[in-house]
């Protein structure tokens, strides 16, 4: 199963992402960044499908986000 | 026996399930809502976050574009102080509270802005017609009360959003008296709206809620700890993390969120046919007295009266009510505009009901009020 996860400006944004991600039938989790020197404290959503639909929900919604993080083929 | 005729101060007594929720929040609730990652600050947040949801759901917006604040006055101090960062010119109502006109004449006082009032006409188009009049090429912003705090007047703000809009004008919406018993939308043309959660909305004390559309850039009066883009001196430039620095009235917020269910579930429609009703009540029960009640026939209402006892100050009135057990505010109730514009320079008495007042105790009031001997009592 892909996994894609994408920071999010602030944990507001993250659990709007997420309600609406589970909503839709995603699995979706929100977490802490854990590369702290390199993006602060922030949070990041991993959804359970791929970037490209991931991106075209939260622009959709109109979502803020930030960088994608990483996409994987894994269980997450 | 205590009766609660104060209800556009604050709303009192709360519903149950606000109480059991802010008692609950206390026991569960303990973390820091959006710092940190362990179990106890992310159900908090989630909390918060419900609210949030709840509030923007209200009132047609984003959870995102919605923020928490102490009060209507906090909203308020915000959106105005926040869109006039760049100066400009701004313009108020005549019967603004001292929540909008005291940030505004601040602003002025120090060179930042320049302000006009626009008085409140005999009909709506007349004062849609002093706004329009006032608008310079600086203008940026036109803030209004929905509804006035001292006679519930309710102005033409749908058509002041529509001035606004076609002007490009940021149209500042201050919905203390009108939340909660007027179905208010942001789609009616607002662009910042600004209310308490402790009013119309049932809450407890120390919420307010300030909603943008976003289309119009807050300057934050304050920077500080958001818990988010941590590593950026430069405070974040975006809702609601751009408005809410430091730690939230976490309890009080997530409390917030059953009142504004009460008045979804209730429908502000019911809840102001109820109010209205023993406001109507009220005025009727007065005919035939001296009772002067300020409301003129030609315009709409909120669910509050202001009325005067010739011969006996506001304030005499009400101690003498108070003597009786029923809590009613009087004086200028922080809004000498409105009180100018009425030529009421000793104030007002205020009678505002809830959705927990009844018939029989707006009669027992009324009995008091029509034995004009309890007002000769000492003072």
């Amino acid at each position: 199963m892909n996994v894609t996860a994408v920071l999010m400006p602030s944990v507001t944004h993250a659990l709007r992402a997420k309600r609406i991600f589970s909503g839709m039938g995603y699995m979706c989790e929100i977490k802490r960044a854990s590369n702290v020197s390199r993006n602060g404290c922030t949070h990041y959503i991993a959804v359970s499908t791929n970037t490209a639909t991931v991106i075209s929900i939260l622009n959709k919604n109109r979502i803020k986000y930030g960088e994608i993080l990483e996409e994987s083929g894994g269980a997450g | 026996m205590i009766v609660n005729f104060d209800n556009a101060a604050t709303t009192f007594p709360k519903p149950s399930s606000v109480t059991s929720a802010l008692y609950g929040a206390t026991k569960r609730y303990g973390g820091n809502a959006g710092r940190g990652g362990h179990r106890l600050t992310a159900i908090t947040t989630e909390k918060i976050f419900d609210t949030r949801q709840a509030a923007a759901d209200f009132f047609g917006a984003q959870p995102e574009n919605t923020v928490f604040t102490m009060n209507c006055t906090h909203s308020l101090n915000l959106a105005i102080q926040g869109i006039m960062s760049g100066g400009g010119h701004i313009i108020i109502s005549g019967i603004e509270h001292n929540s909008s006109a005291r940030p505004v004449y601040a602003l002025a006082q120090k060179g930042r802005c320049t302000f006009s009032i626009a008085e409140v006409g005999k009909t709506d188009e007349e004062t849609v017609n002093n706004f329009r009049k006032l608008i310079r090429h600086n203008t940026k912003a036109i803030v209004c009360t929905i509804a006035g705090n001292v006679t519930g007047q309710i102005m033409p703000y749908k058509q002041l959003g529509k001035l606004c809009l076609e002007k490009d004008i940021c149209f500042i919406a201050d919905g203390a008296q009108a939340c909660g018993v007027l179905d208010i939308k942001m789609s009616d043309g607002i662009n910042i709206l600004c209310t308490s959660g402790h009013k119309g909305l049932y809450g407890p004390s120390g919420t307010g809620i300030l909603i943008s559309d976003c289309k119009f850039l807050i300057d934050p009066l304050m920077q500080g700890g958001t818990g988010s883009s941590v590593f950026n001196l430069k405070h974040p430039d975006y809702l609601p993390d751009s408005l809410e620095s430091g730690t939230p009235n976490t309890w009080g917020v997530i409390a917030l969120k059953q009142g504004i269910d009460f008045v979804a579930r209730k429908t502000p429609a019911k809840i102001y046919a109820h109010e209205n009703n023993l406001c109507s009540r009220f005025i009727k029960g007065l005919e035939g007295t001296d009772a002067i009640i300020y409301r003129n026939r030609d315009l709409s209402y909120v669910p509050v009266v202001s009325f005067n006892i010739p011969g006996v100050k506001p304030e005499q009135t009400a101690y003498v009510l108070d003597k009786h057990g029923f809590c009613l505010r009087a004086g200028l109730h922080c809004a000498p505009l409105a009180h100018h514009s009425l030529g009421t320079e000793n104030g007002t008495v205020r009678f505002s009901p809830s959705v927990f007042n009844n018939e029989k105790q707006v009669d027992d009031l009324v009995k008091i009020i029509k034995n004009k001997n309890k007002f000769s009592e000492s003072y």
